[in-house]
């Protein structure tokens, strides 16, 4: 709960609003600068929300009291409105403010009930609206459309593109522009430390595809992608301003970056930054000689013509490819684009879930709407003869309705006030999900727009409450009710609807249940993934060795050999290996396998495999298992046979019925090295690469015949985590100029894999959990008041011989019918709409038959304990008491 | 807000001149009509040691009164108002040494005019003759204030 001190509350702007025009004009500015004083000098939170709350209620005084008999006088707008009105509004919610006031124990229920229920949603609202619903802050943010290839290496339809392919997807007519990058790194060693920057390698026009004209200089062009060109970058608005100063002459100077001088040729607008917030973007450089139409390195992302739409693009982009792979079946074959707002992009794989968890807190706030709406009520009809009194001397029945609004009123107020406290509270907690589990997640605050969303979330709860009673028309309670006293059942309607209530409080509490059973199914699947290697104690980071001073694969092998053995002489530390692509980590290639001595698949049958580049220490470090043969040893240098070790998936695909050991295969993903022949020496184990996918064929080959500069090295140690220090230490003994990128442990890797469900998990589990807590106290309430109310019925059976069993019974039926039939309808809801649930759960059926008992027979449980305490309280009725006080 | 505030100054300035005008004209001695209000009277009492700016005066009159008077914001502003329109007090420069606003909100300064000092002055001696017949009634103990 942090305030920042320039900002007055929206709560304290609005009240300010309700003062006389005269008295606002000449006071509220400097009441604002007095109530920042007094915030200012308040050091908890606790003392800032308490003096926010009571200067509220000050102002609201000092409105109906500055409109009653107002200090200012003279020239000006009159008041908003006529005295009488204000005043008469004044008395009632005073009325309102004392009625409530009397039955602290009904309103502190209602008002928590409304606050937990309100500001729950708040939060909600607030997480959906900065990552869902506010426009990205991009020029025109929906004509920017991403371009993906989708073919069977990617099948979830967001593959990279390959260079030509974005080239002549780019010439058509319903692109303005489209352009093909890569997110990477570079290393900025200008001055002093070297420093890892995340970069855009881009093709040409990034800035124009975003609608900016550069501030200084000009964008990337083509020439600048031509295999000669001079190197050259444009840099962000951030990065000229924090780094270079922001001076003007910038542009033809230059910067040092992996080791290379870059002219800097432009300056990007003020607040742009893509991919992320890159501030760095140099030309992709491709040629298409060595990375063709197979080639796959390139995200794309363009700007749809004018009068052109995303369906309109995609019917092009379709054409395109049915042409792209009758011309060049070998790497087109069956390959399609798809075309999709970067709006949607970004949002894709959180959408559903987060819509999920917003329809679970829209459940919960009806149900507290509907025991609320139980509690008013029991209330309205013990206050029927309150009411037939005031009719009787004389009050209206528009003024007692107005009353009973201006209650339900003041009700919802307080529970948007609570609602706010409790939303602020719990967008607190979620800024705490780990960055990247939900897009835009750190940008989440009670701003302005879930203010007014709170307001209408408790003004539509008030209309509902307020008007419900008000119909039901105070001002016709007859004089019976006077007469009768307050011994009335409450007719036969009422008590329907209460049952009708409860019951619809009790199915909407078994769907959350069974919603966070099915994400606790769902995360326990997905953590207990075989991962096919033990995780635990795993310390990893990331080297990229510069070309330029790393050039040969040899003295590539022999850095990363010296360094594990460093490593290695470090306390504590079990084990060392190094690979391209790890498990969980970065880096992936695939290509196609082609066997010796079969003929090449026909386009579309090819089986792709993933390549990893390992050092001898690999298998020991993450304890893969060996099935057959050897492991990549030291001796599989540059010179001797090239070794491959593959993974049972890829025998599966590609000896399914042939001892693999000694066949020779070739696979023709690329490092830049030309691809040998290799020779299968040994099978492992599969290892889950990413935790959501389906195992697929590895292949690992010595970095020592082949690989690129750029590697994981994992250490395992005894005590769980190696000190970044000591690596960094070992690391610059070698190489001064090498940075050390993501350091992290396997374990962290894994639990960001799980972190939206697990996000999600939490969310509707503690929604479920308040909704079966709302639940039971409204069962409770509903029974105990149906004792409290038949207490001199029960006395009179049990004085006819009715034993303590029977009552027992027959109240806990009463209590317990509602809460079956809404444990049938809403596992029958349940049930029906499953599909709802599919976006969020993994590896567990929608209709689980386990989680959905159990949610019921939950939910029943707490029923029958809720039912039973005033069941045996009406078994324990003294009839001779009871019929005494009739 | 800040485009308001510069116009809301001059008006209310030139508002006060005006009121001043007519309390002076319907009271010329300036003299209260009846007793002062506490929390009127505490306002005067505050700003008779000098000028000084909303949140600063709420916190005097609270400590004055030893917590007795504690006026919340909307309430000091009308106090303000009232005491303004009877051409008590008035918007003043604000003083030299005044602590800057960290905010980029200038506070706005309220001292007392000749005839508020007045009033403050009356209600004080009206008081102290309050005090000497609850004293000369035995109701106050020798020098003790109360």
């Amino acid at each position: 709960m942090t305030h920042r001190p320039e900002a007055v509350p929206y709560l304290i702007r609005v009240l300010l609003l309700l003062l006389p025009g005269r008295f606002r004009q000449a006071f509220a500015a400097d009441m604002e600068a007095a109530f920042l004083d007094g915030i200012a000098e308040r050091g908890t939170a606790g003392a800032r929300v308490a003096f926010t709350l009571r200067t509220a209620l000050d102002l609201i005084r000092t409105a109906f009291r500055e409109r009653r008999s107002p200090t200012v006088h003279g020239p000006g707008r009159d008041p908003a409105f006529r005295v009488p009105v204000a005043d008469r509004l004044w008395s009632d919610l005073r009325l309102a403010a004392r009625s409530l006031g009397k039955r602290p124990g009904f309103t502190v229920v209602a008002a928590a009930t409304l606050s937990l229920g309100i500001g729950a949603n708040s939060a909600v609202f607030s997480i959906v609206d900065s990552v869902l619903l506010k426009p990205l802050p991009y020029v025109d943010p929906d004509g920017l459309v991403m371009v993906y290839a989708h073919d069977r290496e990617s099948p979830d339809g967001r593959g990279v593109m390959s260079l030509p392919d974005t080239e002549d997807a780019a010439a058509l007519p319903g692109f303005e522009t489209l352009v093909g990058y890569r997110e990477a790194e570079l290393t900025l060693t200008s001055d002093g430390e070297p420093e890892v920057l995340p970069q855009g390698r881009v093709t040409d026009g990034i800035l124009a595809t975003f609608g900016l004209r550069p501030v200084l200089g000009r964008d990337i062009d083509r020439a600048d992608n031509e295999q000669n060109a001079p190197r050259v970058v444009v840099i962000g608005y951030r990065f000229w301003q924090d780094r270079l100063g922001g001076s003007a002459d910038v542009i033809g100077s230059t910067l040092e970056l992996s080791g290379a001088k870059h002219e800097i040729i432009g300056v990007a607008p003020a607040g742009f930054g893509f991919p992320g917030n890159v501030q760095l973007w140099t030309p992709r450089r491709l040629n298409t000689q060595d990375c063709g139409r197979g080639c796959h390195t390139l995200l794309a992302i363009g700007r749809l013509a004018r009068g052109s739409t995303v369906e309109s693009a995609q019917t092009q982009l379709t054409g395109l490819a049915s042409r792209l792979s009758d011309a060049y079946p070998e790497s087109n074959f069956d390959k399609r684009f798809r075309a999709v707002r970067l709006a949607d992009d970004r949002v894709a794989d959180v959408r559903s879930g987060l819509w999920f968890v917003f329809g679970a807190v829209a459940l919960v706030l009806l149900i507290a709407c509907a025991n609320v709406a139980n509690l008013l009520i029991v209330r309205g009809e013990s206050r029927r003869g309150e009411l037939a009194v005031r009719s009787a001397l004389g009050a209206s029945r528009r003024r007692l309705a107005a009353q009973v609004l201006m209650e339900s009123l003041l009700l919802a107020l307080v529970g948007v006030a609570g609602g706010l406290v409790v939303a602020r509270l719990t967008i607190a907690l979620v800024r705490l999900v780990p960055a990247g589990t939900l897009p835009g997640v750190e940008s989440v605050s009670l701003d302005g727009r879930v203010v007014l969303f709170t307001l209408t979330v408790g003004l539509m709860v008030a209309v509902i409450f307020g008007v419900s009673p008000a119909l039901r028309d105070p001002g016709d309670t007859r004089i019976r009710d006077l007469v009768s006293g307050r011994r009335t059942h409450g007719t036969r309607s009422l008590r329907r609807a209460r049952s009708v209530l409860l019951a619809g409080e009790v199915a909407l509490s078994v769907l959350l249940l069974a919603g966070a059973g099915l994400l606790l199914k769902s995360f326990d699947r997905l953590y207990r993934t075989e991962l096919g290697f033990e995780p635990d104690n795993l310390t990893r980071f990331r080297l990229v060795l510069p070309s330029a001073r790393y050039d040969t694969l040899p003295a590539i092998a022999a850095f990363y050999s010296t360094l594990e053995e460093r490593l290695a002489a470090i306390p504590g530390v079990e084990s060392v290996g190094s690979a391209y692509g790890p498990p969980l980590g970065f880096g992936h290639i695939t290509g196609d396998v082609e066997v010796e001595g079969r003929v090449k698949p026909a386009p579309g049958d090819e089986i792709y495999a993933s390549m990893h580049s390992v050092t001898p220490g690999h298998l020991d470090v993450h304890r893969l298992p060996l099935i057959e043969g050897r492991w990549i040893e030291p001796s599989d240098a540059l010179g001797t046979t090239p070794v491959a070790v593959v993974s049972e998936t890829f025998v599966a695909q590609v000896f399914p019925s042939e001892d693999p050991i000694g066949k020779r295969f070739r696979v023709t993903a690329n490092f830049g090295f030309t691809a040998p022949v290799w020779t299968v020496v040994g099978v492992t184990g599969d290892v889950a690469s990413r935790l959501r996918s389906r195992p697929e064929g590895d292949v690992y080959v010595p970095l020592s015949q082949f690989g690129p500069g750029s590697m994981t090295i994992t250490l395992r140690s005894r005590s769980g985590v190696v000190p970044v220090q000591a690596l960094t230490e070992v690391v610059h003994a070698l190489d001064p100029a090498l940075p050390l990128r993501s350091v992290s442990t396997v374990r962290d890797a894994v639990n960001e894999e799980v972190a939206p469900t697990r996000f999600y998990l939490v969310a509707v589990g503690s929604f479920a959990a308040l909704a079966v807590l709302l639940a039971c106290v409204g069962l409770y309430g509903v029974v105990a008041y149906l004792v409290a109310r038949r207490t001199s019925e029960i006395g009179i059976r049990m004085a006819l011989g009715a034993r303590r069993g029977q009552v027992t019974g027959l109240v806990l039926s009463q209590g317990l019918r509602p809460a079956l039939l809404g444990a049938a309808v809403g596992l029958g809801i349940a049930i029906a709409a499953s599909r709802v649930a599919e976006a969020v759960v993994y590896q567990v059926s929608p209709r689980d038959p386990v989680v959905l008992g159990g949610a019921t027979a939950l939910i029943l449980a707490v029923a029958v304990l809720a039912a039973v305490l005033p069941a045996r309280r009406a078994s324990r009725i003294d009839p001779v008491t009871a019929l005494r006080t009739e | 807000m800040t485009g308001n505030r510069g116009r809301d100054t001059s008006g209310g300035r030139g508002r006060g001149e005006a009121e001043r005008a007519r309390a002076a004209a319907t009271e010329p001695r300036g003299a209260p009509p009846a007793p002062l209000s506490a929390s009127d009277f505490h306002v005067l009492m505050v700003l008779a040691d000098g000028a000084s700016y909303g949140y600063a005066i709420m916190k005097a009159v609270e400590a004055h009164s030893g917590g007795a008077v504690a006026p919340e914001i909307g309430s000091m502003y009308r106090i303000l108002s009232r005491l303004m329109t009877a051409g008590w007090v008035e918007e003043v420069e604000a003083p030299d040494d005044a602590p800057s606003s960290t905010r980029g909100r200038d506070r706005r300064y309220y001292g007392l005019t000749a005839a508020g000092r007045r009033v403050a002055h009356a209600e004080a001696r009206r008081l102290a003759a309050v005090v000497e017949l609850a004293r000369s009634r035995h109701l106050l103990a020798e020098g003790g204030a109360g």
